[in-house]
């Protein structure tokens, strides 16, 4: 195993470990706008390291341009549905959770 | 590395099976929502994983699709939401004149019309 | 002039337009648009084949384009998208690893609280980029947009948030190639 795949792998293990930080997050965090936070920006990232560490491995180079295309794809997908769904809670009426001392700030 | 890779594909299913909790508790339907996200991204991340040790190229095209398809789904539950009749509009935003709101409301008002007219 | 390239900028762009727009214009928008579609049909085939096909669906999906949406007085510059991307990585990297130590840590140091911001981009995909961008940002999500103020909700009231806002606003008007100029947009 040379260099480089410790490094690949590296880069893939330390994705993966975002999507369970984002998925930890989407349990601990106590409202629906505090869990688009942490599912869509863990996520993104977790998905850019497992691509990077892909790259390398990738038979042409068209093949890793279709790495990184998959990658913006669900970056603007993601960016877009974390909104979508925060305005759509806007729009139900779910009140943003905040800490009791902040709470005149809460609407 | 192939071995790597498939234990790396089982925590991003962990990860997935812990987010499906969430899914389970809710409460609201957009904390549900969030699974679409949630399926969507974990998913490419474990397809794309996997395409190397499983000598499968086509699972990139999968993912690809999939990146599409999760979009897709969190749209059509935002329409729902948008003609959503029984609901309140939010109206504890107080910016004046904030249209989005506003052409909610108006759709919300249409769709009361057609209805009222069918029943006449 | 000035009126109409600004009223194709707000949606939906009006298609008499097409071919009043200034030629040379008009074919530096169809030779970028094309270029880039024959790079997502060889990335989307992985190789050589298929280019007949590939061909014809290039041109076609890049008159269609351009007769629905003409280029605008505001579109991205190639030349300012490298730092642009740049910015937005290293950003993207901060906002993982702030959120992940939100979530790790025990005693999960959230205060959240909702924003408004006014915005000084011109509206149509300057603003949308604006969105979604502010989304993938460390601790701020957009929530709402209304008229020309944006609605966000952030994890950290403590965050400068107003301060990176307007960083994001600078660097998308350099990228647009306009001015962020605030008052009335015609």
């Amino acid at each position: 195993m040379g260099m480089l795949e410790i490094l690949q792998l590296t880069l893939i293990t330390a994705g993966a470990c975002f999507f369970v930080v984002g998925s930890i997050g989407l349990l601990r965090f106590p409202d629906v706008y505090t869990r688009v936070h942490a599912l869509t920006k863990a996520d993104n990232l977790g998905l850019g390291l497992i691509v990077l560490g892909l790259l390398p491995g990738a038979e042409s180079l068209a093949a890793a341009c279709k790495l990184l295309l998959i990658w913006m794809l669900a970056l603007a997908a993601n960016g877009c549905s974390g909104y979508l769904i925060a305005r759509a809670a806007r729009k139900l009426g779910v009140v943003p959770w905040s800490r009791p001392e902040d709470e005149e700030e809460n609407r | 590395m192939s071995t790597g890779l498939s234990i790396v594909a089982f925590l991003l299913l962990l990860s997935l099976g812990l987010g499906l909790l969430r899914i389970w508790r809710g409460p609201g339907f957009a904390d549900r929502m969030l699974a679409a996200q949630l399926l969507g991204t974990t998913g490419i991340a474990i397809l794309l994983v996997l395409a190397g040790p499983l000598e499968q190229p086509a699972l990139h095209d999968v993912a690809l699709v999939l990146a599409m398809l999760a979009l897709l789904a969190v749209l059509a539950f935002v329409a729902r939401v948008w003609d959503a009749d029984e609901v309140d509009p939010g109206n504890e935003d107080g910016g004046d004149g904030d249209p989005a709101a506003g052409e909610g409301r108006r759709r919300r008002n249409d769709a009361k019309r057609r209805r009222d007219h069918g029943d006449a | 002039m000035t009126t109409r390239s600004e009223m194709a900028s707000l949606d939906p762009p009006p298609v008499p337009s097409f071919d009043r727009q200034a030629p040379s214009r008009l074919i530096e928008a169809l030779l970028v648009r094309v270029s880039l579609l024959a790079l997502t049909w060889w990335v989307l085939v992985g190789g050589t084949d298929g280019w007949g096909f590939g061909c014809v669906a290039v041109v076609a999906i890049a008159a269609l384009s351009l007769r629905l949406t003409p280029p605008a007085r505001c579109r991205p510059r190639l030349r300012h998208v490298p730092g642009f991307l740049l910015f937005f990585l290293f950003q993207s990297l901060l906002a993982g690893g702030d959120v992940g130590r939100r979530t790790i840590s025990p005693r999960l140091p959230l205060r959240p609280a909702i924003l408004h911001l006014p915005l000084t981009l011109p509206p149509g995909p300057p603003t949308w980029l604006l969105m979604l961008v502010v989304s993938l940002l460390p601790g701020t999500l957009s929530t709402s947009l209304g008229g020309r103020t944006l609605e966000l909700h952030c994890l950290d009231h403590g965050l400068q948030v107003k301060d990176a806002v307007v960083e994001v606003e600078r660097r998308i008007a350099r990228l647009f190639g306009c001015p962020p100029a605030p008052g009335d947009d015609g």
